[in-house]
């Protein structure tokens, strides 16, 4: 499934970029939106790093508490889509 | 007390390895080149380009191959060094357990550098800073990574002596395996990263060199010369494995060379002026730890440092300790800096080589000797069996350190 509009494609886009910067070794294909983080390697630091170096790129500021029940791509794109929305 | 020394491994400024060190070292080679605006004026630094793996390499866990791919140089030439050292102590292959293996680490203020950039970095949008850094701003940090990567799980600790800090280690991890704690034990000399304020403050007490002789970098670092101006900094990383008697007769492990000794003394003052008691202080005991009378040192690797002040003690103290004995002196700091923090591991794996290859490495730039009494190296090497050795390493604080060595039985070197 695709993300519906060019924000979530950015979004996406962004988040992968951190991802992979956390887990150099993921390949593109391995980041699919229904894929759980845990699952591909990452721990819960691994995670936080993911989260700040995407808040960062974004310039976009969400409470830690949000993010405690997040464990797929999509959940985490979403979550920063409604961010950015505001 | 008798230590054995079964590994060694280098990152200097020579190259990475024991190897391209000890040519330099042989062939009086300065690695000196100017620095850049905020480094200091002359210094030594480790090769731009990124270290392969180490012969016989270990298998890194793939965690630790990620976080060294995101860290500095220093990081890097660390973990690189002790794996070199692993190997040369055929530690790889799991013959001693890794609940009897210690890990000692010296230096201390490690992080600073990278810790003051990321505070600048991120002073007005704190929210993004990464979860990471306050481990990363740890010393602490430097001990996990290590231990990962080779599979470490004996006692570990950081020992902090600033430029003692090398000797201050080897001393610790002897200790370790005196007191049994662990049956070998792996000394890493950490690089040490100075901010731009620390390397102006240095130069500011008149302790950094290199203002003079910045157009011409190799003739630069000058210890025991009437013409020094100062220390040099070097980037380098340095590793020793330690490891009892037994254990590396047990696994019939060739061993380099042996700790015979050591001694360590504060000066009980709070400047920065050298002490020419403690100094002395530390080198006797180190002696008398170790049984020699000082006829029977051949060599003394010395702290020379070519500051102004601090040359000038240590010669007065090795007069005082020697007397009429005259072993020879060198300064490794003259060809690859002053590693500070890593600089007693540095030094001792250059004193080991010289053990081992039966040579004293000259002199970097001594025109005109401070001291006529003083057996100092001349401008080549000269070949000359060594037995017995002292390195001496002194640190502000007061701290003054000095470690002997001795050339292993002819019929368990390597």
């Amino acid at each position: 499934m695709q993300p519906n509009n060019s924000l979530d494609g950015h979004i996406l886009s962004v988040l992968r970029q951190s991802l992979r910067t956390v887990l150099p070794d993921l390949s593109e294909e391995q980041l699919v939106l229904d894929r759980d983080l845990a699952e591909l390697g990452f721990n819960s630091l691994d995670r936080a790093d993911v989260i700040t170096m995407t808040m960062e790129a974004l310039g976009v500021e969400v409470p830690v508490v949000q993010f405690l029940g997040v464990k797929t791509i999509r959940e985490l794109t979403q979550l920063f889509a409604r961010q950015s929305r505001r | 007390m008798k230590i054995a020394i079964t590994g060694m491994g280098a990152a200097t400024a020579a190259g990475y390895g024991v190897a391209p060190l000890v040519d330099t070292l042989r062939s009086g080679r300065s690695q000196m080149v100017a620095g850049a605006p905020l480094e200091p004026p002359v210094l030594a630094r480790l090769p731009d380009s990124k270290p392969g793996s180490p012969p016989g390499a270990v298998e890194v866990p793939a965690g630790v191959t990620r976080l060294l791919a995101r860290s500095g140089p220093e990081l890097q030439a660390l973990v690189w060094a002790g794996m070199e050292a692993w190997v040369d102590a055929s530690l790889h292959g799991g013959a001693v357990p890794p609940r009897r293996i210690g890990l000692v680490i010296a230096g201390h203020n490690l992080t600073q550098s990278r810790a003051l950039e990321v505070e600048l970095t991120y002073a007005g949008r704190r929210r993004y800073v990464s979860p990471r850094f306050v481990q990363e701003s740890l010393d602490s940090t430097a001990l996990g990574i290590v231990s990962e990567a080779l599979g470490i799980r004996g006692e570990g600790v950081l020992v902090g002596a600033a430029s003692a800090s090398g000797n201050a280690a080897l001393i610790h991890g002897c200790r370790m395996i005196a007191d049994s704690s662990v049956d070998a034990c792996l000394v890493l000399g950490a690089p040490t990263r100075l901010t731009a304020m620390q390397v102006q403050s240095l130069a500011n007490t008149g302790a950094l060199g290199g203002a003079t002789q910045a157009s011409n970098p190799r003739r630069a670092c000058r210890p025991f010369d009437e013409g020094r101006d100062g220390f040099i900094p070097g980037q380098a990383a340095a590793a020793m494995v330690l490891e009892s008697i037994p254990s590396a007769a047990g696994r019939g492990r060739p061993m380099h060379a042996t700790v015979l000794g050591y001694g360590s003394a504060l000066a009980a003052r709070s400047g920065l002026e050298p002490s020419v008691e403690a100094e002395a202080e530390a080198m006797t005991t180190a002696l008398a730890r170790a049984g020699l009378s000082p006829g029977r040192v051949d060599y003394v690797n010395a702290h020379g440092t070519a500051s102004r002040l601090g040359d000038e003690t240590e010669a007065e103290a090795l007069r005082r300790v020697f007397g009429a004995a005259r072993p020879w002196i060198n300064s490794t700091k003259g060809w690859v800096g002053h590693a500070i923090h890593a600089a007693g591991v540095l030094e001792a794996v250059a004193v080991v080589a010289q053990l081992c290859g039966g040579f004293v490495h000259p002199n970097a730039n001594l025109d005109r000797p401070i001291d006529s009494a003083l057996h100092l190296v001349g401008p080549e090497a000269i070949d000359q069996p060594i037995t017995h050795a002292l390195s001496n390493g002194f640190g502000f604080g007061g701290i003054n350190t000095s470690i002997a060595f001795g050339r292993a039985p002819r019929a368990e070197q390597r």
